[in-house]
């Protein structure tokens, strides 16, 4: 069989590989899924996959760190696993030459992953296991909100703002 | 493979679970309480009823720095399963979803009853464009040996030199196929399954097979397209397996 590689140059699907598929409910789909998040590296670069892993094990250790309830010292809650496991799954997919961002606890128990540049501007991102939630405001006066579905690919909305204000030069 | 035949599959098959596929868009005003009013429609046949979550913050600003948030939740969609727990449909406001556990019986029956909720799903919600078609089998092959040669059961599978005093003892083989004449792509998954009983080998051949489209609405272009997404289908299953595996089924 001929193999036929489509080149894609637009950066913001250009990393978008396998798919992850259509919607299943049975106990096999869902071990694919999981298997499928963890064995997706998008990126040939293998200094950069490095510092990607870097940051998906420090969301493992601060799992272990903010796990119990009021880690603040109020009424914080402890981190939930399935939205850490989104927010690593999500670092992988990002596009190549992607400023990596900084992983935070938040009090509500998710993770925030945060953007912060001072000639760029602020980009925060929040993970509940099952959708993105995302705040921007840059120096340019441009400001973005939304929440998006986060299924198999970094949302377009999302891709698009890291390209355009968080690339290395 | 010449020579093979669905109706040599002995009953049932091998499917732990079928899955028809619409995601499309709805009209922005859409609200999850609409989705939600289906449920009386379908829950004689479809009684228990899960909720797929949304959560949406608000951040607010001062100086380039977050200060404060609000949370509230929101729902995607709804998941509602027959008592039985073997047939799912899962109506969200981003699709559509089917799903046919073990024993899957036939096509038949699987696409009549996926055409009878659908059509409960697109008289009642205001959609705007249905964007992506899928069909996906996901089958469980149970061989009752330990060891076995991949070759002898899958066409799709990895290939390993033998090392010495070695053996597989895991994989996930998935290769992307596009089938150029109607612009299908199918992905084809093999791996291990988890909770395989001692002595055995269960793997898991995954097949799914979908198009991107731009329908405005659904109509029988639709169920065309799922026509031929079921005969690719077909071909990669008759196709992907080899001679053992062809033999255990039928």
């Amino acid at each position: 069989m001929a193999l036929a590689f489509a080149h894609d140059t637009n950066p913001c699907t250009a990393y978008r590989k396998f798919k992850i598929g259509s919607a299943g409910v049975s106990g096999e789909s869902k071990q694919i899924l999981s298997a499928i998040r963890l064995a997706l590296p998008e990126q040939s670069d293998s200094v950069g996959l490095a510092e990607r892993c870097l940051l998906v094990n420090q969301i493992d250790d601060l799992i272990e760190q903010y796990s119990s309830e009021g880690w603040d010292g109020y009424e914080a809650q402890s981190l939930d696993s399935d939205a850490a496991k989104q927010a690593q799954y999500f670092i992988r997919l990002l596009p190549r030459g992607v400023i990596l961002p900084e992983a935070l606890p938040d009090p509500t128990g998710e993770i925030m992953l945060e953007w912060d540049l001072p000639q760029t501007g602020h980009l925060i991102l929040t993970f509940d296991g099952v959708s993105i939630a995302y705040a921007s405001r840059f120096n340019d006066g441009t400001e973005q909100r939304g929440i998006d579905p986060f299924l198999d690919d970094v949302p377009r909305s999302l891709a698009e703002l890291l390209n355009v204000y968080f690339r290395h030069e | 493979m010449k020579g093979r035949s669905a109706k040599d599959i002995k009953s049932p098959p091998p499917i732990v679970e079928a899955v028809l596929d619409i995601r499309l868009s709805l009209a922005d005003k859409t609200t999850p309480q609409e989705v939600e009013a289906l449920h009386a429609r379908i829950k004689d046949n479809y009684p228990i009823k899960k909720i797929q979550r949304l959560y949406e913050r608000q951040i607010r600003f001062d100086q380039g720095k977050p200060v404060e948030s609000d949370a509230k939740s929101g729902v995607l969609g709804f998941q509602f399963w027959n008592e039985e727990k073997t047939q799912i449909v899962q109506f969200r406001l981003n699709g559509f979803s089917f799903s046919r556990l073990f024993p899957y019986q036939n096509w038949k029956q699987f696409s009549v009853e996926a055409k009878r909720l659908w059509d409960i799903y697109r008289s009642s919600l205001p959609i705007q464009g249905i964007e992506r078609l899928a069909l996906r089998y996901i089958n469980r092959l149970k061989i009752p040996k330990a060891k076995i040669d991949l070759s002898d059961y899958f066409t799709v599978r990895p290939k390993v030199p033998e090392f010495r005093e070695s053996s597989l003892s895991n994989f996930l083989c998935r290769i992307q196929l596009r089938f150029t004449k109607d612009d299908i792509d199918t992905i084809i998954t093999t791996t291990p399954a988890k909770d395989t009983p001692e002595g055995e080998s269960h793997i898991i051949f995954d097949m799914d097979v979908f198009k991107a489209t731009n329908l405005k609405s659904s109509n029988n272009i639709m169920w065309s397209e799922f026509d031929k997404l079921k005969e690719i289908r077909w071909q990669i299953f008759k196709d992907g397996l080899g001679k053992r595996a062809w033999e255990l089924i039928t």
